[in-house]
């Protein structure tokens, strides 16, 4: 059943909060001011002074998260683009990518497990550094929570794109190949969503990283079941 | 109007995509399958680059607002605003330094002087 009333409301709200607030950071660009931080943050105040379930909310307004589906095919054009980039610099995408990947899952595990939280909710952390769209479907796979993994995600794609942008911008690493690679590897989508003002090149590697990434993790999962104790 | 057709190419792309996931129980997404399948077709010359690419950029240029729905699901879970919320952060944020470090340092020394 869908409401037709409750999908032009939700959905207005979260074009509206996510234009409002970037035209904030826009004027004061501040980390704390990002669009992807105080948009949700408007709409959880509304949806909490007004008493409206996630659930309504997100009935209405969930087909702008289900585009994110979409919006990874449509990265076959600058994937396209940048052929002859890729077949350069093949090898080393690769060995950063399984070493991020492998980094990304087992550093959740232990960080998770040092830090006392086990069961479902670890598992939901370790699909955290790739697109929601894997993230989501790996999560569902290994045992985790899906919703939740999607909020780890956006968590670890804000911090990722902000640390990403102050180290590209002071040169490091160095290459502009590494420099994409990091930041597509460890922040995907929103991480390469920032780079991609600063360097063509570097934006191009992001956006590549990103998908393979999220592909390679989609292809390692059951691995990870079979490897880490739950 | 082109933007909107061209995006329309690439949500049928997607739609196949959807389709085959359904049919075969691949274990793939189907974003991923419409990708691929929009690469043959890019590779294979039955589309070209410029029909797709402003569609393709504006899908992009949005990825950012398509994230913003799945967030308001922490007002389902109190249970994140006290100290375990401060744990998750602490996993969140060093495993993320550990991934970019990890990443930079080993594409740097595999590209070497090639980059």
């Amino acid at each position: 059943m869908i409401d037709a009333g409750s999908t032009a409301l939700w959905s207005a709200l979260t074009l509206a909060s996510f234009a409002a607030t970037r035209a904030v950071h826009r004027r004061r660009p501040r980390w704390w001011l990002m669009p992807l931080i105080t948009a949700p943050l408007g709409i959880a105040l509304i949806l909490l002074v007004f008493h409206v379930p996630y659930a309504t909310y997100r009935a209405g307004a969930g087909w702008l998260l289900w585009m994110l589906g979409p919006a990874v095919t449509a990265f076959a054009v600058p994937i396209y683009d940048q052929r002859a980039m890729i077949r350069r610099y093949w090898r080393p995408l690769l060995a950063g990518m399984i070493a991020g990947s492998a980094t990304s899952f087992l550093s959740g595990w232990a960080l998770a497990s040092a830090l006392g939280i086990d069961g479902p909710l670890r598992l939901s952390l370790l699909p955290r550094s790739v697109s929601t769209p894997f993230a989501m479907a790996i999560s569902a796979e290994i045992g985790g929570m899906p919703d939740i993994t999607a909020v780890f995600v956006i968590a670890t794609g804000i911090l990722g794109a902000l640390l990403g942008e102050a180290a590209v911008m002071r040169g490091l690493p160095s290459g502009r190949t590494a420099q994409g690679a990091m930041v597509g590897v460890a922040a995907h989508a929103i991480g390469t969503a920032q780079v991609q003002s600063l360097h063509p090149r570097v934006g191009a590697v992001a956006g590549l990283a990103m998908v393979l990434t999220g592909l390679l993790n989609l292809a390692l999962a059951p691995l990870v079941l079979w490897f880490l104790p739950t | 109007m082109r933007i909107l057709w061209q995006i329309a190419i690439i949500m049928a792309f997607y739609g196949i995509g959807e389709i085959i996931a359904r049919l075969t129980h691949a274990p793939l997404p189907a974003s991923v399958i419409g990708l691929a399948l929009t690469l043959i077709a890019l590779h294979r010359r039955w589309i070209k680059p410029g029909q797709l690419r402003e569609g393709a950029h504006a899908l992009l240029g949005r990825m950012l607002l398509f994230f913003v729905p799945a967030v308001p699901v922490l007002i389902e879970h109190r249970e994140f605003a006290g100290i375990l919320g401060v744990r998750l952060l602490l996993v969140v944020a060093i495993g993320t330094v550990l991934v970019m470090a990890v990443t930079g340092m080993v594409v740097q020394i595999v590209a070497g002087a090639d980059d």
